[in-house]
């Protein structure tokens, strides 16, 4: 299969991912659905920085297993390369699983404490290909050098390094196989406030010199922003705006996402000001309002909004929003 | 009203041959109704000093010179039973993690009746009225049914508030909160955030914010002492810390935070924290610091004071 006969990388597809809430001991039965992801469309493509915003319990982290076959969805598809990721055969899965690597947030837990550096850092080349010893040393050695790490750490055990030290070696292993998509799963969150940049830095110039695409989970809206090319929005399970960062911040249409941009602190003591909160929290996945999923929330609802679940629309270029317009309440 | 004076804590290891200066002669003063934030990063001794001042260290920890003046008492030179007077009572804290700071055991009216029923004389039906007015006060609808629930049955946002209101059982003239916003979502942050600032109107309670946050510090707070590596580098009003931050750290910590309102390139710290248990001399900041000169690196820098309520503790302020 060509490369180039896709314009995507991967494309996400009315995913859902329901999870049954069983009760009972024996005769167990189901008695409700955990409806963690439903109905998500996303395409990513080539050197595009996805960013994935939304409250704890949006989504956004089943929505990265799901990607990362960890979890089988109820309906939907991902597509790669024009076929379902978890109908790929076994040539094909090994592809897959060296084009899409992850990097998450707890450095501490996502490195094994009984590897050296290199092996942590080879793993996932030496099971999808058949490199040498002496070469993956060699493919080692270069990844640290690319994340910036002294290369003479490749002998040492992930409790020598520091927390900002185990992320880059986090990063070193996901863009050893010469992946095209890394998902990074909160990649600062767990960081300290002054290495927490670096990161970002170093992410952002690995994504330009190696042509790489990032699928950027955070809830730090600041830091999405400053990373991503395009941001999409998650509520309860669905993408309800998506945008090219800078379109989105400006012409913010669903009304959630400017309870959030709202909702963020100030830079600056004088630019504070006096806002409105938006009311609640955000409602268990377990029992998804019916229409919009965000109206008991919404301080502009209709009533419409109780009855008609909004579907994405496109409101300008490349910007789109799951909201129904002033009028259709009216 | 709170004095800290020379505070030194230090935490032990290996039959006390590691010796870590977690805090390291910090001094500062909080008065009546003062909204304080105290930043820096984790390890930088933040929490440290709030658990010397009401004397909850863990066992290997230990303060070994100071004074911690509250209403003219040294809290230092208290015993412990004279301690369970002051905590909950006069000064009151909120932790980072709800999950861990409530008992996954006991109801909640029966968590918040506890401190009520050791510090006042309140049983039976006026405490449980007065557990529900404290529901209603942190903005808790049906206090009624509440009362009966247990904490997992809460959301994290829920579960924080009534922390808040344990916290503020009984009308505390100090509360501490140590990154009790950190595990929030921003919006229930920001209702959070509200929530305290309202409360202080009412009771006039007196708030020392324990953040990295620097959103929270512009936010609310009206001083600001910034620690580095156990000591205090730098302490001013918001405002200028925000306009003109002195101390190179702080200025590096601005520089390097993500703002929506500013989406200019920023520009990382060099560098990791330090270790410490292994210091480097002079300066502790002069490794990861532009400024550094010679002096820097062999003389530890004097608090040098700038203009009123302002000073920080550098060889080379930078000028504003």
């Amino acid at each position: 299969m060509e490369q180039n006969e896709f314009d995507y990388l991967l494309r996400v597809q009315n995913l859902k991912m329901h999870f049954p809430v069983k009760a009972g001991i024996i005769f167990d039965h189901v008695v409700g659905w955990v409806k963690a992801l439903d109905g998500v469309d996303l395409t990513i493509q080539p050197g595009q920085v996805v960013g994935l915003v939304g409250e704890s319990g949006s989504g956004k982290t089943t929505l990265a297993k799901v990607l990362l076959l960890l979890e089988k969805p109820t309906e939907g598809e991902v597509l790669f390369h024009g076929k379902g990721i978890h109908s790929l055969d076994d040539a094909e899965l090994k592809r897959y699983r060296r084009t899409l690597q992850a990097v998450f947030q707890d450095p501490f837990a996502s490195l094994s404490p009984r590897l050296r550096i290199q092996e942590i850092i080879t793993e996932p080349l030496r099971v999808s290909s058949s490199l040498g010893k002496k070469e993956l040393e060699d493919k080692a050695v270069e990844a640290l050098h690319v994340v910036g790490l002294d290369t003479g750490l490749r002998r040492v055990y992930p409790h020598e390094l520091s927390g900002g030290q185990r992320q880059r070696v986090a990063i070193a292993r996901a863009i050893s196989t010469e992946s095209k998509i890394i998902i990074l799963d909160e990649p600062t969150s767990a960081l300290d406030v002054s290495v927490r940049l670096q990161i970002v830095h170093l992410l952002m110039d690995l994504q330009k010199n190696l042509k790489l695409s990032y699928l950027l989970i955070g809830h730090d809206l600041a830091m999405v922003a400053y990373m991503s090319t395009e941001i999409a929005v998650m509520y309860l399970g669905k993408i309800v705006e998506f945008g090219e960062t800078k379109e989105l911040l400006q012409n913010t249409a669903h009304p959630y996402t400017q309870a959030l941009i709202a909702a963020s602190l100030p830079d600056h003591p004088r630019l504070k000001r006096e806002r409105e909160v938006i009311s609640g929290e955000i409602a268990s996945p377990l029992n998804v309002p019916p229409g919009c999923r965000f109206h008991p929330r919404c301080p502009k609802k209709k009533p419409a909004c109780a009855e008609l679940e909004p579907s994405l629309m496109a409101v300008g270029k490349n910007h789109w929003v799951a909201c129904h317009p002033e009028e259709a309440g009216t | 009203m709170l004095q800290v004076i020379g505070l030194t804590t230090y935490f032990f290891s290996f039959a006390r041959t590691r010796i870590v200066k977690a805090v390291d002669n910090v001094s500062f003063e909080v008065y009546p109704g003062d909204r304080l934030a105290l930043i820096g990063e984790s390890g930088c001794g933040k929490s440290t000093v709030a658990a010397s001042l009401l004397r909850v260290l863990p066992p290997s920890g230990e303060t070994v010179s100071g004074k911690v003046l509250f209403e003219g008492e040294d809290l230092l030179q208290k015993s412990n039973q004279e301690m369970t007077q002051v905590r909950g009572k006069k000064i009151a804290m909120i932790l980072q993690d709800p999950m861990m700071s409530l008992d996954p055991v006991f109801t909640i009216g029966e968590q918040i009746g506890e401190t009520l029923e050791r510090h006042t004389g309140l049983r039976g039906d006026a405490l449980m009225q007065r557990v529900k007015e404290l529901l209603l006060a942190v903005r808790i609808p049906e206090p009624e049914r509440r009362i009966r629930q247990w904490p997992h049955e809460m959301s994290g946002g829920m579960r924080q508030r009534i922390v808040g209101s344990i916290a503020m059982s009984c009308e505390p003239k100090l509360l501490i909160c140590d990154e009790a916003t950190t595990n929030l979502d921003v919006t229930i942050q920001l209702q959070y955030l509200n929530l305290l600032k309202d409360l202080q109107k009412h009771t006039g309670v007196t708030l020392i914010f324990i953040t990295h946050n620097l959103g929270i510090v512009a936010e609310l707070c009206e001083y600001v002492i910034v620690m580095y590596a156990g000591k205090i580098v730098e302490r001013a009003p918001v405002m200028d810390v925000f306009d003109s931050p002195a101390h190179p750290y702080t200025k590096a910590l601005l520089d390097a935070a993500f703002g929506l309102q500013d989406m200019r390139k920023r520009k990382p710290i060099p560098g990791e924290p330090p270790n410490l248990a292994h210091l480097p001399p002079g300066c502790s900041f002069h490794p990861r610091c532009e400024y550094a000169d010679d002096q820097c690196r062999k003389e530890e820098p004097p608090e040098v004071a700038l203009g009123t309520a302002r000073s920080a503790k550098c060889w080379h302020p930078v000028k504003g």
